[in-house]
């Protein structure tokens, strides 16, 4: 019998759907490397972590609505506990701006030398990039002002990782990790009180 | 259903319903409008959780055990969706993923419930055949057109069928059409 993973079904089957915005995203995140070809690592460090988190909002924004409602839908009436989609919806936007981010190292690397490129500042931006793609999607179960708030939230946890990026890089870390926790368990809570009535 | 409304913003959607179904019975449930209808269909297949009133499908509460409640019941939208599955069979492997069913059977499964739905637009056979591959014990199916309405008795064999309409006469004519009774 061919059983295939809940998680991976969803992610992947989403992604796909997805495919056209990751590209763009990718593409402009190549563009945006080489446009920062003269730069240094700093700027190469806040120009990822930037850019990952803006495309890590859009593709957590596009999860819901259009071209996703049949999926919706059928993840809706399908017998799973919101948490398991919450994570599986969560890995979309997170993969899609990992993909995005390693195009932009890629161009980096390629312009500026690998031998100016460090591991920290690469996992830092694909880190942030993820924990505030999570914290948008909180966005996507939400309508009108509260919508708005959560992603100036993301924008806030982009820029607190930023900020923590120079002095504190390890607080930078955990701090990725908290925000991408906490926005998790609220979007898997969010998602459970959510009614697809709303679009009824 | 009982005494089951829905309420949005203090606004009431769907006014108290009272429903029973037996387990393998068929009922046409009017409703007040095509919202309420689809409302009402979201709220028995577990999907939209009653505002007032109790909704118990089984022995099971879907505020309490929405996951024992979808598991129970298969639940057939109205709008005709795009076809955002290249193949029918991905649609099911699809389906058959998030139901934790064997994906190949259930492409054999739901090929042979297609079989038997000749005819019926895939908008909605897809859909159909979809949540039959799961062999649900109740068929909710929001607004289903009642020329359809013989084919549908036909390939949900022993399952108990509950549909919404908009209106009494759309209920009357899916009635009439696969002899459900009121």
């Amino acid at each position: 019998m061919n059983f295939r993973s809940v998680t991976a079904e969803i992610a992947l089957t989403r992604l796909q759907r997805l495919g056209a915005q990751v590209l763009y995203v990718t593409a402009a995140a190549a563009l945006f490397a080489a446009l920062q070809m003269h730069s240094d690592i700093g700027a190469h460090a806040l120009g990822a972590a930037l850019f990952g988190s803006l495309a890590g909002i859009y593709l957590a924004v596009a999860q819901r609505g259009g071209r996703m409602r049949e999926l919706e839908l059928c993840e809706q009436s399908a017998p799973l506990y919101a948490r398991e989609v919450a994570r599986a919806i969560a890995l979309v936007p997170s993969l899609g701006v990992v993909i995005a981010l390693a195009g932009y190292w890629i161009v980096t690397g390629i312009s500026s030398g690998p031998r100016d490129l460090a591991a920290a500042p690469v996992l830092l931006s694909m880190a942030c990039a993820c924990a505030v793609s999570i914290v948008a999607l909180g966005a996507t179960v939400r309508a009108g002002v509260w919508q708005a708030a959560y992603i100036l939230l993301a924008g806030v946890v982009a820029t607190i990782i930023v900020l923590l990026e120079y002095p504190q890089l390890p607080a930078a870390f955990l701090f990725c990790g908290i925000a991408g926790f906490i926005g998790l368990r609220q979007y898997g809570e969010a998602l459970a009180r959510w009614d697809p009535a709303e679009s009824a | 259903m009982r005494g089951a409304s829905f309420l949005r913003r203090g606004e009431e959607l769907v006014a108290p319903q009272n429903v029973e179904l037996d387990e393998g019975g068929r009922l046409a449930h009017p409703c007040a409008g095509n919202r309420a209808a689809a409302i009402v269909a979201m709220m028995a297949a577990g999907l939209v959780r009653a505002s007032g009133g109790a909704v118990y499908v089984g022995a099971f509460d879907p505020r309490i055990q929405p996951v024992h409640v979808k598991r129970l019941a298969g639940y057939v939208p109205h709008d005709a969706l795009p076809y955002e599955f290249p193949t029918f069979e991905q649609y099911i492997e699809y389906r058959a993923a998030l139901w934790q069913l064997p994906q190949a059977e259930s492409v054999v499964r739901a090929r042979h419930i297609l079989s038997g739905l000749d005819g019926i637009h895939e908008s909605f056979a897809y859909p159909l055949a979809g949540a039959l591959i799961a062999q649900p014990r109740l068929l909710v199916l929001d607004r289903p057109q009642a020329v359809y309405g013989p084919q549908i008795v036909d390939v949900a064999k022993s399952c108990a069928i509950f549909s919404t309409h908009g209106s009494e006469n759309e209920a009357a004519r899916f009635s009439d059409a696969c002899a459900v009774r009121i």
